[in-house]
């Protein structure tokens, strides 16, 4: 009988915490905008249902820690329906992970970086990423979509920090918009296809981030890994050597591949780095040699 | 680590692995690796300009030419009825499985096509379904005979890319247990009892395929572009291999630069590799192109 009460108040306090946390995020977005007014109830996701809600996307926002999402949908009379889809990602570094995979045309008009269509304008800032689409495109719903930004980006009242482990990417000869920031292994292979399996055991306690870095005629792919502690670093440096037959004894290590390409590998106390596509070793040494924290 | 990781060296290097693999996920040519052409499955792709209008409604003639089109070549029959005969009997019960995501669904003219001729055949259309999601609890879909797999190709946030193979995922209760490592064994689902050795016929809709996906819904108009065609095989696993090589033609066009589909769609290797359900290997898979020969891209 005690455990059955305990548990009935756990269950209490824990719908307690999601209704003052969805109220919180009620207060982020208005209730109508211009000719736009809201249709029907709100919409309230959490990473059980949120698979009805996004077919075959729910997985993409799961793996970056995905929290809960609210959806909302604005109707006016012959305009296109609209609909705003705020999603919490808990902290700041999961949503900046989530908007890293659309961020090739990043601008940053909204929120900490912004990704802007007729029909769409998406955009992460604080542990938000926040998704605003019209099913159709007219001169009002472009306009209302901008305002919609506007508003939500200023109710968010603050900004949230990068992840550290991009710190350590050199600025010289950086794409920026090639950053992709994870901690699940099913990204690894985003900008380069290297391994099928998680070699390096990535797992939620990793930060990771690959990177191209245009070099003289030549895109070289940096992957960077910290892990929580140096014996997993080691572990991961191990593992990659063995899956690319290179000397153990080598740190850093480089290796010609089979398609006329060097690939290289470090591991630095906590660190674990990576060079893929490389044209000779030489680049990559200068390369390695420069990831480090930046002052 | 395991034995069997498939790191970039070993895909290059293995030559059971290097053309299949290397075209799916490296983006490579299959040309680029040595070996000789000894086709094992066969993929008819037919376009036809004109099955779309200008805001991109279907006309439901044309693409009734180009499925009857598909069948006649990959049965090699002389007439369209012959052709549809050879995959049904009128005995039959036939499901075809569809696809209703609702940016880009399995277009209705499309469906409508593929079962009008199973009519013809004498199959009755009490004993034909056409559903997605509902295939588990539809009476005809229970007691089919046969099936037919048609959706539209799209890339997908999880798995890479949405296929053939992938589209029988509806035939279980338990999609996450699909879901680990990117969905890479959704070719279990083929050896489910209410699928296994049924399928006469797959149809994978390129009419206007999603190269790109972005937001939370996947999908923006930016990236879908009318290609006027549909790929049609026997072997579900040539004909997805056959659209991760468009799919990844069209994003080496549009993007300038080689951009993997994220995360690789390696289900579609594996269901070959792994599983034996067919051929994702290019040298291994004869492509018939039919029709509107422009941009091809493959």
């Amino acid at each position: 009988m005690a455990r059955r009460s305990y548990y009935i108040f756990i269950g209490m306090l824990f719908s307690c915490v999601t209704l003052f946390a969805m109220d919180e995020m009620e207060q982020l977005i208005p209730e109508k905008l211009g000719l736009w007014f809201q249709s029907g109830p709100d919409q309230v996701y959490s990473s059980l249902s949120l698979y009805d809600y996004i077919d075959g996307g729910a997985e993409l926002f799961i793996s970056y820690g995905f929290d809960r999402a609210l959806s909302r949908t604005y109707i006016a009379e012959d305009q296109p329906d609209i609909k705003v889809d705020l999603f919490d990602m808990h902290l700041p570094e999961n949503a900046f992970g989530v908007f890293c995979h659309i961020q090739e045309n990043m601008q940053f008009e909204f929120g900490q970086g912004s990704v802007i269509y007729d029909d769409a304008i998406l955009f992460w800032k604080d542990h938000y990423y926040v998704s605003i689409t019209s099913d159709d495109i007219t001169p009002a719903s472009i306009e209302t979509l901008r305002k919609m930004a506007q508003y939500i980006n200023a109710a968010i009242p603050i900004e949230g920090a990068l992840p550290e482990v991009l710190n350590y990417l050199p600025e010289k000869n950086l794409i920026e918009a090639s950053i992709i920031y994870f901690k699940h292994y099913i990204w690894q292979n985003s900008l380069y296809y290297f391994a099928d399996e998680n070699i390096l055991e990535l797992d939620p306690y990793c930060h990771a981030v690959l990177a191209k870095f245009d070099l003289d005629k030549q895109q070289v792919v940096c992957l960077v890994v910290e892990f929580p502690d140096e014996s997993r670093a080691r572990r991961a440096f191990r593992n990659f050597n063995l899956a690319f037959e290179m000397s153990p004894e080598e740190n850093p290590g480089y290796v010609p591949i089979e398609d006329h390409k060097w690939l290289g590998a470090s591991q630095k106390e906590s660190l674990f780095m990576a060079l893929f596509n490389g044209d000779d070793r030489l680049s990559l040494e200068d390369l390695m040699q420069n990831i480090n924290p930046r002052k | 680590m395991k034995k069997n990781t498939i790191t970039r060296r070993k895909l290059i290097r293995d030559s059971a692995l290097a053309a299949a693999g290397g075209s799916i996920l490296l983006n490579m040519p299959a040309m680029a690796f040595s070996g000789t052409e000894s086709y094992q499955s066969k993929v008819v792709l037919v376009r036809d300009k004109k099955v779309l209008d200008a805001k991109g409604a279907i006309d439901a003639n044309v693409i009734q030419d180009m499925i009857d089109n598909a069948v006649v070549e990959l049965t090699g029959s002389k007439t369209i009825q012959k052709g549809w005969a050879s995959l049904f009997k009128p005995d039959d019960v036939v499901g075809i499985k569809s696809n209703v995501w609702n940016q880009l669904p399995t277009p209705p003219e499309l469906e409508h096509a593929i079962k009008k001729r199973i009519m013809e055949v004498g199959v009755p259309e009490s004993d034909i379904a056409i559903s997605d999601r509902g295939v588990l609890s539809d009476p005809v879909f229970t007691r089919s005979t046969a099936l037919v797999n048609a959706r539209p190709l799209r890339t997908h946030a999880w798995s890479g890319l949405g296929t053939l193979i992938k589209n029988y995922i509806t035939f279980t209760n338990k999609k996450p247990s699909f879901h680990p490592d990117s969905c890479a064994d959704l070719a279990k689902l083929w050896e489910f009892k209410e699928v296994k050795g049924k399928t006469r016929l797959n149809v994978l809709v390129v009419l206007t395929p999603l190269f790109h996906g972005v937001g939370p819904h996947h999908y923006n108009q930016q990236y879908v572009w009318p290609y006027y065609g549909l790929l049609a095989g026997f072997d579900p696993v040539a004909v997805d291999s056959v659209g991760v090589r468009l799919i990844n033609a069209k994003r080496m066009a549009y993007f300038g630069e080689d951009r993997p589909i994220n995360p690789p769609p390696k289900h579609v290797l594996l269901a070959d590799t792994r599983h034996g359900l067919g051929t994702a290997d290019p040298l291994k898979i004869e492509l018939v192109k039919m029709g509107y020969q422009d941009d091809l891209l493959i």
